[in-house]
């Protein structure tokens, strides 16, 4: 018999990776998670870590002094309503009714927001402003898909549940065919797990994707070239270039994985790159059917994006403080709003610290910052010490509401564990209508 | 908060209840149209003194895209486009970029600035809703509902195939309950499947087959309005038809209005499906909008609206995705496909309508045709597709095209003259009165929607009222009205934004065989990339 107190959550979707896979069953008993199904490893240690005990000396404090809830959350809102130039960054381990409180803040005090995506995005925008983009949702993977092409990527280590979730059938073998499964080919690191159950690989050298989307455009589209300038340019012989364009060309549905650093989201050396696969795909579309799937990193960065453009227009890097929002990749990201003095509180929430972060957490310490963040202090990374410190419910666990899968998908958070903290939505919402009396201008309500 | 309301001695246009501009008095309370009541004192309304200008309900509209991942797409795809004029936050109001797509607040409030109170997005995937249900929280001051595309979906073809309308009128039941919608949707039927199997083009007529499914867009239209029938939804069958926007396309839009004879049905953007011509010669595109309004007027079982295009730079956005990889290769523009899973397509790209084109001026013409031929303006709403067509904000325009010959004449002669010269305009002088304009904004959506409680101002209406200022230009009389109340609530007032209510999502909850469920959910579990549990809205238990 099981014990009453114990609860079974079948069917449980995952933020802890951009797969956002839906099949977990968790077990929960005593306000702890003691057993789950179905979970990669990565998962398995997020969901078992549960929400972390409370920790009074940090969980809410203002200047390392700690504090209650209330007085924490006033002393922000304070903050904010002195602020000429507040920065709202993270976004990424909040639910997407969450992420719409954040935008909500940025735009009645007229501040700066980001995401970890907005860091790093090329100032020419994302690949959908440069190229456009032919995509499809994971199960057109699994369904239609006969030839994918895993372009710079390893899943296998990054998305361990990807292959074998959506890609079921695995390879079938050089020139098999055929509608049961898909000919896979890697195009990057020999070395890495995904490249060892390719069908081909090609070893394209690291910094030439560019070129090599370039030289499979130019044989899709017919053109000659020469075998020296492409090995030169690429590391991969011509003769392999063209059995992957007519793979592609010849295929029914063909499929292009990449990760979003090489899809231009977090990689400023590669800014052209995403949309050249993008644009390798349409070109491909002119003759069949081809999309790009870009697996995206842990928490919800996609629902960012969407929360973002359906309030301002715009997927990232949005400046509200002329009134309406402006929009400015790389322009307004943190790191160099803050080398540029162009903002005078940081309010970090909801943010996956192993992002990217890293190259300012050196200039943190130059503005007051307000951290709200659903982990202990003490399993964070090393950082100056935050001028307020605001403990919320764990993400994933604790945060009933929505997650976006990399493909768009919306899926429901349910609310496994009863958190003594706040969920970060509710603290934004708590900190606006403070700042809202301060300043009736700001205004909730109309 | 909803207010007493005395609106006095207005000139009301109630056509449902057969107030055609006569002064008349409203009476709100509790955000509907009240009785007069007896102790008028004891009442104690505010009074809105409506002597001397227009009162009719709030503007509904039956087809339009305002949420969801492909709107999103289009508001992302043109950040040039956002720039200028941005929507400035202002008191307690959010701010906003207008573009093509107005960002979800803007939409709102955009709406209410042009006296509508209803809209509806046409095209949702159901694997999707929650996304558009998001959006819909975020849209302010409107009711608001969405379409569940079903006419690719490949648990309806295989019901349809097998012949089992049980079967598949639980699923759609099933669908519309899951996804939160108002209405079942048809894009395409089937040929948004053959594209994505890598057949050129849309090219499908009735009868061509789906690959890999063995049946008709006709067995498909067939039995999805059968279904749609039996469950007795208040809207029926919504149907983009096949072969969207291709020259010659007329007889597939007579051959589904034939098809839907003595059944309910609703062919939305039908200019874009009353085409001339064959094999892509532009000399042989043109209009064929009279044998199809010859055909219409004589089914009063069809209703349509008509995705009017105005001139001017817009996005195409569609679940046809074969229609916006065409657009786009047409005019080397960026193009956003993505293809759903088990369900639809979907494709965006920007396009301009140029006066000098003559397939654009062509489909201005048709239009407007549509307009002026239909015998029965209760079976004809105004729509351009938002914004596909045009904005929802250029309504003001097509209302002064449709109420003002002289003007008409005058933007027809700017066309060139292989189209001026043959199309029906020329010979059209019928002027909308504002009794008809109230019906193809209003009265007429809402009686296709069957929303008893909209359109109209008789007692137990919603208390959705737009109050215009007369004037002899009908664009700039429609463009600003004076005040507007939404559940008797303001929202304009003095022609400024004063209200922003959540307004509410509509949808249906039909009746069906719960029997049916297990099936349903294990088929979505064995063929979805997500399980049923989280399908949908997903509603779990707290």
């Amino acid at each position: 018999m099981t014990p009453p107190q114990r609860q079974r959550w079948l069917d449980v979707a995952c933020g802890f990776c951009g797969c956002a896979c839906d099949d977990l069953n968790v077990d929960v008993e005593g306000g702890r998670i003691i057993g789950i199904e179905n979970a990669c490893e990565s998962a398995r240690g997020s969901f078992l870590a549960g929400e972390v005990p409370a920790d009074k000396a940090t969980d809410f404090s203002i200047v390392g002094e700690p504090v209650g809830y209330e007085q924490a959350v006033s002393r922000a809102a304070d903050l904010l309503t002195e602020a000429e130039a507040p920065f709202i960054y993270g976004l990424t381990r909040m639910t997407s009714e969450a992420q719409c409180a954040a935008v909500e803040l940025a735009d009645r005090i007229g501040g700066r927001i980001d995401t970890p995506a907005g860091l790093f995005c090329p100032a020419l925008g994302t690949p959908l402003q440069q190229s456009g983009v032919s995509s499809c949702t994971f199960g057109e993977v699994r369904q239609r898909a006969d030839v994918i092409v895993f372009w710079q990527c390893d899943p296998e280590r990054t998305h361990p549940r990807f292959r074998k979730r959506y890609c079921p059938d695995g390879s079938v073998g050089p020139g098999a065919g055929g509608s049961r499964g898909a000919f896979v080919i890697c195009v990057g690191d020999p070395g890495t797990k995904t490249a060892t159950k390719a069908d081909q690989v090609l070893p394209v050298s690291r910094g030439r994707e560019y070129e090599a989307a370039g030289v499979v455009r130019g044989l899709i589209a017919g053109h000659e070239m020469g075998e020296s300038a492409v090995f030169d340019q690429t590391g991969v012989s011509l003769a392999e270039w063209k059995l992957l364009a007519e793979r592609l060309r010849t295929c029914h549905y063909g499929v292009i994985v990449c990760e979003e650093r090489q899809a231009g989201l977090s990689d400023w050396s590669n800014r052209y790159d995403a949309a050249a696969v993008h644009q390798l795909a349409i070109d491909v579309c002119n003759r069949t059917r081809c999309s790009v799937v870009t697996l995206r990193g842990p928490g919800n960065p996609v629902s960012a994006e969407m929360v973002f453009t359906w309030q301002t227009g715009f997927p990232c890097s949005v400046d509200l403080v002329a009134g309406y929002p402006r929009y400015g990749p790389a322009e307004f990201s943190l790191e160099r709003s803050i080398a540029r003095r162009e903002a005078d509180l940081v309010v970090i929430v909801g943010e996956d610290w192993d992002h990217g972060l890293e190259s300012i957490c050196g200039r943190l310490g130059s503005v007051p910052w307000i951290l709200i963040e659903d982990r202990a202090w003490a399993d964070l990374p090393a950082r100056p010490a935050p001028t307020i410190r605001i403990r919320t419910a764990a993400f994933g666990v604790a945060t009933p509401g929505t997650l976006f899968r990399a493909d768009g998908v919306p899926l429901p958070l349910p609310r496994l564990l009863e958190s003594p903290f706040p969920d970060a939505g509710r603290v934004l919402a708590d900190m606006l209508a403070r700042v809202a009396r301060a300043t009736p201008t700001a205004g909730g309500e109309p | 908060m909803s207010e007493r309301w005395w609106i006095k001695g207005g000139a009301v246009y109630d056509p449902a209840n057969g107030v055609d501009g006569e002064a008349r008095d409203l009476w709100i309370e509790g955000g509907k149209i009240i009785d007069p009541p007896a102790d008028r004192s004891a009442f104690a309304p505010r009074i809105l003194d409506a002597r001397g200008l227009v009162v009719m309900p709030g503007g509904i509209d039956i087809h339009c895209h305002i949420a969801g991942p492909k709107v999103n797409a289009g508001r992302q795809m043109l950040p040039e486009t956002r720039r200028e004029p941005a929507l400035e936050r202002r008191g307690g109001f959010r701010s906003g970029t207008i573009g093509h797509s107005p960002t979800t607040f803007a939409t709102g409030y955009r709406y209410a600035g042009l006296g509508y109170t209803t809209a509806f997005d046409a095209a949702i995937a159901p694997l999707s809703a929650r996304h558009a249900h998001l959006e819909f929280a975020n849209t302010p001051c409107i009711d608001k509902g969405c379409f569940l595309l079903m006419g690719n979906n490949h648990y309806v073809m295989e019901a349809v195939r097998d012949g089992d309308s049980a079967r598949l009128r639980n699923f759609m039941a099933w669908l519309l309950r899951a996804g939160g919608g108002y209405a079942p949707k048809l894009v395409n039927p089937g040929g948004i499947e053959n594209w994505k199997r890598g057949r050129e083009g849309s090219h499908t007529d009735l009868e061509s087959i789906v690959d890999g499914f063995d049946v008709t867009p006709r067995a498909i239209l067939a039995a999805a309005a059968q279904a749609s029938h039996e469950l007795q939804l208040p809207h029926p069958l919504h149907i983009h038809c096949n072969n969207l926007g291709l020259p010659g396309n007329w007889t597939t839009t007579l051959a589904t209005m034939q098809l839907l004879e003595g059944m309910r049905g609703h062919l939305t953007h039908i200019q874009f499906h009353s085409y001339a011509g064959g094999e892509a010669d532009e000399t042989t595109f043109g209009s064929r909008v009279e044998p199809l309004v010859e055909y219409f007027n004589a089914h009063s079982n069809l209703t349509v609206d008509v995705g009017q295009i105005l001139f001017g730079a817009t996005t195409s956005m569609t679940a046809d995705s074969a229609v916006g990889h065409y657009l786009s290769r047409l005019a080397g523009t960026r193009w956003h496909s993505h293809d759903i899973e088990l369900e639809t397509g979907c494709g965006v790209s920007p396009i301009e309508y140029k006066e000098r084109s003559v397939v654009h001026a062509w489909q201005w013409a048709i239009g407007l045709e549509w307009f002026l031929l239909a015998a029965d303006p209760w079976r004809i709403a105004l729509s351009t597709d938002h914004p596909n067509g045009g904005s929802f904000t250029s309504y003001p325009r097509i209302i002064r095209l449709l109420m003002d010959s002289a003007f008409r004449r005058e933007e027809l002669e700017k066309l060139p003259p292989r189209v001026r010269e043959r199309t029906a305009l020329r010979s059209l002088s019928r002027e909308y009165s504002l009794g008809e304009i109230c019906i193809i904004t209003r009265a007429a959506p809402a009686r296709m929607l069957g929303l008893a409680g909209k359109g109209h101002l008789g007692v137990g209406a919603d208390a959705d009222v737009t109050v215009y200022a007369p004037h002899g230009d009908r664009e700039l009389m429609f463009q600003l009205p004076r005040h507007v109340l939404k559940a008797g609530e303001r929202v304009i007032w003095d022609g400024e934004l004063v209200g922003a209510p959540e307004g509410e999502t509509l949808s249906v909850a039909p009746e069906y065989d719960r029997g049916a469920d297990s099936g349903i959910t294990r088929w979505i579990d064995e063929q979805c990339s997500i399980r049923a549990a989280n399908y949908g809205l997903a509603v779990r238990p707290e």
